[in-house]
This record gives structure tokens, sequence and C-alpha cells, in this order.
């Protein structure tokens, strides 16, 4: 977004987050759909603490996918991936697992 | 708001129909382009508009089959006005397009077509190429395939968050599939026609949950083409026409619906079918909530049990199967179905008494578009 989209501001950067949200939806996927993802994998829409509304599309890890439900307190860890760092997310510490 | 749509449909016609056909995509194209002239007793000397969607190209393998240029070649056709793009709303956007631009008087007579050959394109391509692509909307798919989220992620999320919200269940879910299959049966065009029970569907492969196999349209190949007509240039022709009454442009279930009912004195409560779309189940609850059929939260116990959304109940859905057994013909299934029972023409799936007025809808999420149809 070169812009905001409510006051039409150019003076937008990106900005720092916590890196700390809850789950907002998820599905277990059970289908092998790319090489690097093996079933079952969850899929979940992650919205950070800073922000109603604020999500991001992300795998849940460190946890059984049963286990995974929506409200779940989560926070962020990269997996490095060549050049990037993907940013992935498990439990946060203090939930029980 | 009033708005003056002057705009019926007076053909439609289908190709041939079915899982791996291997047909050159062209070729169905012209088989309902013709059928559909041939039902309206026209020629492509009268055809002076053409629409499609998305028109010629699409990263999904087998997701369209021709677009404007190749209808004209194919049928010989010079328009005066044509369409052929994949920002409208819903795949029925090009039909909502043509109900404005006969409207308008820019043209009589606009063909317009949906051809789609996934079942045979994903033979050679793959059925991880075509879901990873088939995401809708660039942003989803930048931030979206690195984490395995497909095109079925995006109803997987939606029935996963509709389920915590409301208490829902698989068991009200699987109304919808099961009510499809059961009219299917008497729709010869269907691709899936055999029986199925609440067990199977409970029993079935989940491929992202909690939607299962059946919670999602299978591919198929195959075209359809309806025409819409100014009805000025229908001239006194015996041919049943169904009037598009209202058409549903905004960007969301309710907000295309609320844009559809402000231009009409039908309501809801007047609607005798509905063919709402199905691509994957959740969104056929949706729809059927933003369409005002019931209340957000409620459409799990509006088809629970099945009674109320057969072909004998209060509101007939999916008559002829809908996408989910009759394969995604992506969008068009749903108008051609609408106007089949509008016209008395459903046979052994007829509704009676026969209905006067049928709400179609295409899309989801923000790629949504519904019509208002009577007969």
């Amino acid at each position: 977004m070169p812009l905001c989209p409510r006051c039409h501001s150019w003076d937008v950067a990106p900005a720092e987050v916590s890196g700390h949200g809850t789950v907002a939806s998820f599905t277990i996927s059970e289908y092998q759909w790319i090489d690097a993802l093996p079933p079952p994998y969850v899929v979940a829409e992650v919205e950070l603490v800073e922000q109603p509304g604020l999500q991001v599309m992300t795998n849940i890890v460190d946890l059984d996918p049963s286990a995974v439900r929506i409200g779940l307190p989560v926070e962020v860890c990269f997996e490095p991936n060549g050049d990037v760092f993907v940013p992935l997310f498990r439990p946060t510490a203090d939930e029980p697992r | 708001m009033s708005t003056p749509l002057a705009a019926v449909v007076t053909g439609l016609g289908t190709s041939e129909v079915g899982r791996r056909l291997r047909r050159d995509p062209l070729e169905l194209t012209a088989q309902a382009c013709l059928a559909a002239l041939s039902d309206a007793g026209l020629s492509s000397g009268d055809i002076d508009g053409v629409s499609t969607y998305p028109g010629p190209f699409h990263l999904t393998p087998g997701f369209t089959g021709a677009g404007v240029v190749d209808a004209c070649d194919l049928l010989g056709i010079t328009p005066r006005w044509h369409s052929g793009g994949s920002e409208v709303p819903g795949q029925l956007g090009s039909i909502s397009n043509a109900v404005l631009a006969v409207s308008a008087g820019v043209a009589d007579h606009v063909l317009c077509f949906r051809t789609v050959w996934e079942s045979t394109a994903q033979l050679a391509e793959g059925r991880a190429a075509a879901v990873t692509s088939n995401v809708g909307f660039q942003p989803f798919r930048t931030w979206g395939v690195p984490f395995g989220a497909t095109g079925v992620t995006s109803g997987a999320l939606d029935a996963q968050r509709y389920f915590h919200q409301y208490g829902a269940t698989r068991e009200q879910l699987a109304r919808i599939a099961l009510n499809a299959r059961c009219n299917a049966a008497a729709n010869p065009l269907a691709v899936y026609r055999d029986p199925m029970t609440l067990d199977d569907y409970l029993a079935a492969r989940i491929v992202s949950s909690p939607l299962c196999i059946y919670d999602c349209d299978p591919p198929v190949d195959g075209s359809i083409a309806i025409i819409v007509s100014n009805p000025a240039a229908t001239g006194d022709s015996e041919r049943p026409s169904v009037t598009i009454e209202a058409i549903g442009t905004g960007m969301g279930y309710r907000q295309a619906a609320d844009i559809m009912w402000s231009q009409t004195s039908i309501g809801p409560g007047d609607v005798d079918v509905a063919e709402v779309y199905d691509g994957f189940s959740i969104y056929s609850w949706l729809w059927l909530e933003g369409l005002g059929f019931c209340k957000p939260g409620e459409a799990a116990s509006f088809v629970e049990g099945g009674s109320r959304i057969a072909l004998d109940g209060e509101l007939p859905l999916a008559t002829g199967g809908g996408q989910l057994s009759a394969g995604r013909l992506h969008g068009y299934l749903h108008v051609l179905e609408a106007c089949t029972q509008l016209r008395g023409d459903g046979g052994d799936r007829q509704v009676y008494p026969r209905p006067e007025v049928a709400v179609a809808s295409n899309g989801a999420v923000r790629f949504t578009g519904c019509l208002l149809l009577s007969c």
C-alpha cells in the first residue's frame, strides 16, 4: 500500500509489530498441494494484536494440528528459506501445548 | 433507486458437458452458442453483442476456453458492443454487463458465454497447478501460496469461522451437497447423479477441514451460452422469454444482493426458486444469508433436514444439482437452471407450480453478482 486508503496520506512506511496475535480462522489441509508441505498442515489467518482486522496468512507450527483452535494466542517465528525469512506462527510461550 | 432495465433472456444453450472430454474448447464454445441461437430463433447475423467471463486468458489451466474474438471468429459475428474480462460482479457479471448494454440500446442481442475445460487441462497440468493458481486475486496468491493456501483454503477458512461463530456442524453443511446430489439425479447435464447419503458425506475424505470432497465442486469440461436481448428487438416471438428484473453488482454477498433488491418491488419472500453459487458448499450458506432468505448465522438451521430447500420445499435450491453435482460450469450453470425452471423446462426436476420468480447468484467474498429473473 503506497498510501493510507482512509485519509490518502502518502506518509506511510513499514512499521515493526510485536509478532503476537490470535488465530482468527484456520484449516487443516489434508492434501499435498506443494512439495514443501506434506499434509496435514495448518493454514491460518492470524490477527495481530496491533489492530483489529490486521490479518496475515500463515502456517501454525509446533502444535498438533488437531489442537489448533480459533482464538489461540500465537507468536511469530521465522523460518529461513533461501534469501527470505518466512513468518510462521506457534503457540505463545505461556500457552499450554 | 429505480433502474430502467430492459432485458430478457431469449436463448439458452449448452455444449456436451463431462469429465475429461478431451475436446477442443472452441468446439464446446461453438456447440453452446449454436444451441442458444437455435433456442432463440436467431441467426449469428442477429447477434450484435458478445460478452464473456473471464476473457481468453487466465492463470488457471482450463479456466477459460474462448474469448470474445474467438466467438466472433467461430460464428462470424460482427459486434456493435463487446465485453470480456475478469473483474466483473461474479462470473455472471458478464451477463449483467450485457443487461446494461441492451438496456442502454447499445446492442439488441448479446451472446453471453462461459467455457471451461479444467477437467481435461488438469490431465496435463496436474491438480496442484490448478488449485495453487486458482486463488482469485493476486494478494492472496502472493501471500498465501507459500503457506500451502489454495483455492479451497478460502472456503475452508470461511467455513471454520462460521462453525465457530454460530456453532454450526458438518451435518448441517451436508444438506447443501445432499440436496444438490438429489436434484442432479434428474438433470441429464449433471456429471454426478448417483445417490448420496449423510453417512457417505460424513465418511468422505476431508480436503481442507471442515470441507470434505463433496463440499467442493468437481472440474468439468463444457460451455453454456445465454442470449440477452432488448425486449423491443424480440418482435412478437411466441418463444418464452425470461425477464431480468434486477442485477446485483456490489462487492460482497450482501452488498450485491442489496443493490439487486433496491431495483425492484420484488423481495426475498417472493422468490420461488434459488440457484445460489456453490463452488464450495459454505458459499451457499453465505448467499442465502446475503440475499435475505434468512438472517446472518441462520443458514445452518434454514437448511437443516433439507426439506425447506428440496424441490417441493418452500425455497427449492440448486434444482439442477448445482456445481457440486452438475459440475463446475462456473456460474453460468446457475443462470441456466434458473431460466430453465422459469420456462417450465425442468423435466423430472421441474418445480411445481412453475416458478415465476428466481434468483441466481455467483461468486464469493468480493467477487459477487446476482440476478433476479421472472417469467
